[in-house]
């Protein structure tokens, strides 16, 4: 599939990213057409790239067949896999399945590092850092959740809870 | 107590692979910072504030403490120099999670909200050293974290090999969990259906 900056420039995500540096883009993004069912990435395969969604809509699922678990959808404008730019070596920790038929552009580590002036790439760049800082809050609250506050009762107060608490803790506080 | 900027800026990027290793744009934006020292026992932010500054450590430690329910105050990890602190409040703009409290002499330079919005738009060497400093830098937050609330008892995958293990992060600025605690874990009562929600949101980064 061929991008056309065109195409990019009515993304929310580029909207004012001159049509110089989004053409620029283009020439560093790799397009992928993907058919209903088809998979973008499978858990536990190497982690190489990252995908924007560019139209339809993918699935983030664990596990395999009737067991899998969806656990989240994405759509136009979403990054999907970001942890395949940071990491040398590492692999998917959950699967990605089209729903329906979907175009995504496939970003490397390279792009980045080819393109430190390119507007395009500063919106992308802003774009991970908000939905990461969505991620990590999100998590944090939901582990917030999970704490229990210390119990006055004997039984609770054993060393295995306040274990726990210490962990959960710990890594609430990691995010200041 | 004084700190090489230089050097600083060298060590911060030491373990982010994602930024480039040219470490001189790095240090332009920290002699840009002003430069603010804290004594031991000084609070550089309190929990459940809104915060218009990050900061550079750039010479001793801080401890980053949280109140439980209680209201009873819990050391939750030691941070050293050279590491980022308390970036989240500028991405988004909600309440710090934690107060961070002087260990000690500390050297600090703060990027403050102005000169972090005019940072993090512009597309130059300087913007894109930081925002790829704060990417990768959330990235392992989000790894550890990742790893961590795996090895507090997230449901085995249904239907998937165990994953292989993860690969090597740079050393974590905090405390691990040591085997014998691992074990107790097990033991306790976890509140597995919300432990899976966070287990959940942290995987969808592929």
């Amino acid at each position: 599939m061929n991008l056309h900056p065109t195409r990019l420039g009515l993304m929310p995500l580029f909207r004012g990213v001159p049509a110089a540096d989004l053409t620029e883009l283009c020439q560093h993004l790799v397009g992928r057409s993907l058919v209903r069912g088809e998979e973008l990435y499978t858990e536990g395969a190497p982690a190489r790239d990252a995908a924007l969604v560019l139209t339809g809509r993918l699935s983030v699922r664990l596990g395999r067949g009737k067991d899998a678990r969806v656990i989240a959808e994405c759509w136009p404008g979403d990054l999907i896999g970001e942890a395949g730019l940071f990491d040398d070596g590492g692999v998917r920790n959950a699967g990605v399945l089209a729903v329906m038929e979907s175009d995504v552009a496939l970003l490397r580590r390279e792009m980045f590092l080819d393109l430190p002036h390119n507007k395009g790439v500063v919106s992308i760049e802003r774009h991970l850092l908000a939905s990461m800082a969505r991620r990590i809050r999100a998590a944090n609250t939901k582990l917030e959740h999970a704490y229990k506050a210390p119990s006055t009762s004997p039984a609770a107060a054993s060393s295995a809870s306040d274990t726990l608490r210490k962990a959960l803790l710990s890594i609430l506080g990691t995010s200041a | 107590m004084s700190a090489d900027l230089a050097a600083v800026a060298q060590r911060l990027l030491a373990n982010h692979r994602f930024v480039a290793p040219d470490p001189s744009a790095l240090h332009q934006v920290l002699l840009q910072c002003p430069e603010r020292a804290y004594r031991d026992g000084e609070v550089l932010c309190k929990e459940r504030s809104y915060g218009d500054e990050m900061w550079f450590l750039v010479a001793g430690r801080v401890k980053v403490v949280r109140r439980d329910i209680r209201n009873n105050e819990h050391l939750v990890a030691v941070v050293e120099a050279p590491d980022l602190i308390g970036p989240l409040a500028l991405i988004d703009n909600t309440m710090r999670s934690a107060t961070v409290v002087a260990d000690g002499p500390v050297v600090t330079r703060v990027l403050d909200r102005g000169a972090y919005v005019q940072l993090s738009t512009a597309a130059t060497t300087a913007g894109a050293v930081l925002r790829r400093l704060l990417l990768s830098s959330l990235h392992q937050q989000l790894s550890r974290t990742h790893g961590r609330i795996r090895t507090l008892g997230a449901p085995a995958r249904p239907g998937s090999a165990p994953p292989p293990p993860a690969q090597a992060a740079p050393p974590p600025t905090v405390q691990i969990l040591d085997e014998e605690e691992i074990d107790d874990l097990a033991l306790v009562e976890l509140t597995e259906e919300e432990a899976k929600e966070a287990f959940d949101i942290l995987s969808t980064n592929g």
